[in-house]
């Protein structure tokens, strides 16, 4: 970090501020981070540790909980970043984990981070979170946004209607920090006491309740902070609270006989009280939150109206042009990605296949290696790293940025939003159709993304199907395929047009794939009514160029590039061993294509092109060079490559030449693109899904079901062929 | 009337969610702030007639129409300032 002058004045209040990341030293605080999706919780997290937790316009980012630590003037604070919740009343895992880490982690200060233009429904949760706690500091955060939409909200009010501090920040900006920190301390170091003005008040017979079971608690505990809170959850029923109590987790004094006898007054209650008690309880709460918005915000009605935002949303939505709009948009990211990769990868792979490999080689032989240390090391290992970093960073560095760029601006939600009734179609949720999109890039990335969907079975198809969703690693295969054998088949100047609309059918085609087999998990594996659906499309925001770029860098490009490496090498070691080992004068390469050659010719195939598929398992990007390799290898042709599994790439005119040479025709061609879309994922994808579902089951399922796809559809294909032919 | 009778441009308050209504439904909409007197009116429809997008307390929420239909309202008056 810079140490200017500046950082270190004693007149800046940040100066005070030591991020520590996620150091895990002794803390003498702990902060808990709780709010509404999508309000910029992370951002304060990032601005508070330094660390750079991946953000984006699209609630349900933070999934896992997050720690990290910071020290201001001295002591030392631990935050943990719960997940974004609209209520703490319901159960849902995420909710279940934000109510139990401030109710039994007990947590010295609750930051809640609100969206100060949308602040009624936020304060909903804030006034749930004053109900078991006190200890409280709000964060009216994205200012910047809600004064561009001429919201004025009265913070020296707020604070005293709620009797907890109130800080403005606009955390994208870093505004407002200091003045959070200096809450934060305070109330951590009890300086300003924060006072509950004004509990949830519950009328009628519900209220009555409430009180007579709170105040039953308050006998047994008078130091109980969230006694009416208590009474409130025990009424409804909630077990989890109900087992807490009977344990004594939540009171030492209230266990054993003492617990039974409230639970059974509790249930006396909950009989009473009936169905509506719930929905009472939720309008006591938005009555107050009501109020509060009353008196201390006003708005400027004409600005109020996010105009910008509803034209935006009238066009990407509407009903003739919400479809081409969202077409164009992610063909264009599909298209800059592919013809922007081109010139970075040529480079890369000259500099990593054509300078530095051949160094390598000299030095191996300055060195008197043997043989096949140097063959094993640089031609196996070395070659299929480098090739996958070569074909892999460019398109992933290109298309990750952009994505995300979309992302931050808030358009995605609305693909979801456009597209949710085919999915709903399908059994499916429509935020696959983010993550399917996701998909385009990198499989694996689009794994990850599935954590946006909240229930799990929907998040279980999305996963499944995401490798239907043809990636960066299989175009540059579709695309060459495509030229070769159908861009042939017709006059020159058709050519082009002929193989683009070959690989824009098979992309598609892989969408039909998503939307089939979401339909049939629905009604086979994953059978079960569609869950609710809520969507919430968040305001549109200006993206942060560079930060995006740095944090799609690091979040996605690199995690997915060193886990393809870490297969990679592997990968490249076997590949070079079962074409230089031979058993009986014949190599094992050569011998495991002699026997698939016989499956591989009923499906349209050939031993070659299944083999390339087995070994090439960590990435898609070089099935073609190992194609190449084993195709010269059975053909006894030394003038091309350079001998015994080492990969290499020719240009398109020679490559059409040596696949015609080995016999390939317009069929094998059709059947290759059909196969590189309907085969298992990579190895990288394989193991995402693995570490995502946890299950083996699930992941043999994603695994196996594409190649059976595959074959099915090759063999059918090739069965039709024939008969025509 | 239930809120998938409302119109583009109509302006409505909520009344209450329907007795019929699953329990998880209940709860996920009474998050979301669908509580009596709210007001509430159409932002967007989908190019595919499905989901909606609803204006309610300064947020867009998308409901499918099979969980709209839960949800009991009392129009306003017309408002057509925004088309």
């Amino acid at each position: 970090m810079m140490n200017s002058a500046c950082e270190n004045c004693e007149l800046n209040p940040n100066a005070n501020l030591k991020r520590l990341g996620e150091s895990n030293g002794d803390s003498r605080y702990t902060i808990a981070l709780a709010g509404n999706p999508n309000t910029g919780k992370s951002t304060v997290f990032n601005a508070l540790t330094g660390l750079k937790q991946h953000t984006g316009n699209w609630p349900g980012k933070t999934v896992t909980r997050a720690e990290g630590s910071f020290s201001y003037q001295h002591d030392t604070y631990k935050i943990i970043d719960l997940p974004g919740t609209y209520s703490l009343l319901s159960t849902s895992e995420d909710e279940e984990v934000a109510r139990d880490f401030i109710l039994f982690g007990k947590p010295d200060v609750t930051v809640v981070v609100v969206d100060a233009s949308r602040l009624e429904r936020n304060l909903s949760l804030a006034l749930q979170i004053l109900e078991i706690t006190d200890k409280v500091v709000l964060c009216l955060n994205l200012m910047d946004e809600a004064t561009r939409h001429g919201i004025h909200i009265d913070i020296r009010t707020l604070s005293k209607d709620l009797g907890i501090p109130v800080v403005a920040a606009s955390a994208r900006k870093k505004e407002g920090i200091s003045e959070l920190l200096f809450a934060i301390q305070q109330v951590a170091t009890e300086t300003f006491t924060c006072k509950k003005q004004q509990h949830v008040q519950l009328s009628g017979e519900s209220g009555q309740a409430v009180e007579d079971l709170s105040s039953q608690l308050i006998q047994l505990d008078t130091d109980l902070p969230n006694a009416q809170w208590l009474a409130m959850r025990l009424i409804e029923g909630d077990e989890h609270i109900i087992h807490a109590l009977s344990k004594g987790d939540i009171s030492p004094h209230i266990q054993g006989t003492k617990a039974k006898t409230i639970l059974t007054a509790a249930k006396d209650h909950q009989e009473k009280v009936g169905d509506t008690y719930r929905t009472k309880i939720v309008e006591a709460i938005y009555t107050r939150s009501n109020q509060l918005v009353k008196d201390t915000v006003s708005s400027d009605s004409s600005t109020r109206s996010f105009r910008i935002d509803r034209a935006i949303d009238n066009i990407v939505t509407h009903r003739i042009w919400g479809f081409p709009i969202m077409f164009l948009l992610l063909g264009l990211v599909l298209w800059i990605t592919i013809i922007g990769a081109n010139y970075p990868s040529e480079l890369l792979s000259t500099l990593l296949l054509e300078k530095v490999h051949p160094f390598l080689k000299n030095a191996a032989e300055t060195l008197r290696l043997p043989w096949w240390l140097d063959g094993f090391l640089i031609d196996g290992v070395y070659l299929a790293t480098a090739w996958v970093i070569a074909v892999m960073l460019p398109p992933m560095a290109i298309f990750f940025p952009l994505f995300t760029l979309l992302e931050d601006f808030g358009y995605l939600p609305r693909v979801a939003f456009n597209l949710d009734r085919l999915f709903k179609g399908a059994g499916a949720h429509g935020k696959q159709a983010l993550t399917m999109s996701m998909g385009f890039g990198c499989n694996a990335a689009g794994v990850v993304a599935t954590r946006i969907i909240s229930s799990p079975r929907e998040k279980l198809i999305a996963i499944i199907t995401n490798n239907f969703s043809l990636c960066n690693g299989r175009w540059p295969t579709q695309i060459l395929i495509a030229s070769i054998f159908l861009g042939a088949l017709v006059p020159k100047q058709w050519a082009g047009t002929i193989s683009m609309l070959a690989v824009v059918f098979i992309a598609v085609l892989g969408i039909a794939f998503t939307f089939f087999t979401s339909w049939l998990l629905s009604k086979t594996l994953l059978k079960g009514q569609s869950s609710f659906f809520t969507l919430e499309l968040p305001p549109y925001r200006p993206p942060r160029f560079f930060q995006t770029v740095y944090t799609s860098l690091i979040d996605r490009t690199l995690i997915v590039l060193w886990r393809a490496i870490v297969f990679a090498a592997p990968a490249g070691a076997v590949i070079w061993l079962i074409s230089n080992i031979a058993i009986g004068g014949q190599s094992i390469a050569v011998w495991m294509i002699e026997s698939f050659d016989p499956v591989g010719v009923l499906i349209g195939l050939n031993g070659v092109i299944l083999l390339a598929y087995i070994v090439a398992i960590p990435a898609n990007e070089i099935v073609i060079p190992t194609i190449l390799m084993l195709t010269t290898m059975v053909l006894g042709n030394t003038s091309m490559g350079h001998g015994a599994g080492v990969m290499f790439e020719i240009g398109d005119a020679e490559v059409a030449t040596l696949l015609h040479t080995a016999g390939w025709t317009t069929l094998t061609g059709i059947n290759l693109m059909l196969f590189s879309l309907l085969h298992n994922p990579c190895s990288t994808t394989i193991y995402t899904i693995y570490k995502e579902t946890g299950s083996r089951k699930w992941t043999t399922i994603a695994t196996v079901l594409p190649i059976l796809y595959g074959i099915i559809v090759c063999f059918l294909v090739t069965s039709v062929w024939n008969y025509f032919h | 009337m239930d809120l998938i009778s409302l119109q583009k441009g109509q302006q409505a308050q909520i009344q209450r969610i329907k007795d019929e209504c699953p329990y998880e439904v209940r709860q996920r909409l009474l998050d979301l702030g669908f509580v009596h007197g709210a007001s509430i009116r159409i932002q967007n429809i989908s190019p595919l007639g499905d989901p909606i997008a609803y204006e309610i307390h300064h947020t867009l929420i998308c409901l499918r129409r099979e969980d709209a239909i839960y949800i009991l309202i009392e129009i306003k008056e017309g408002n057509d300032n925004d088309e």
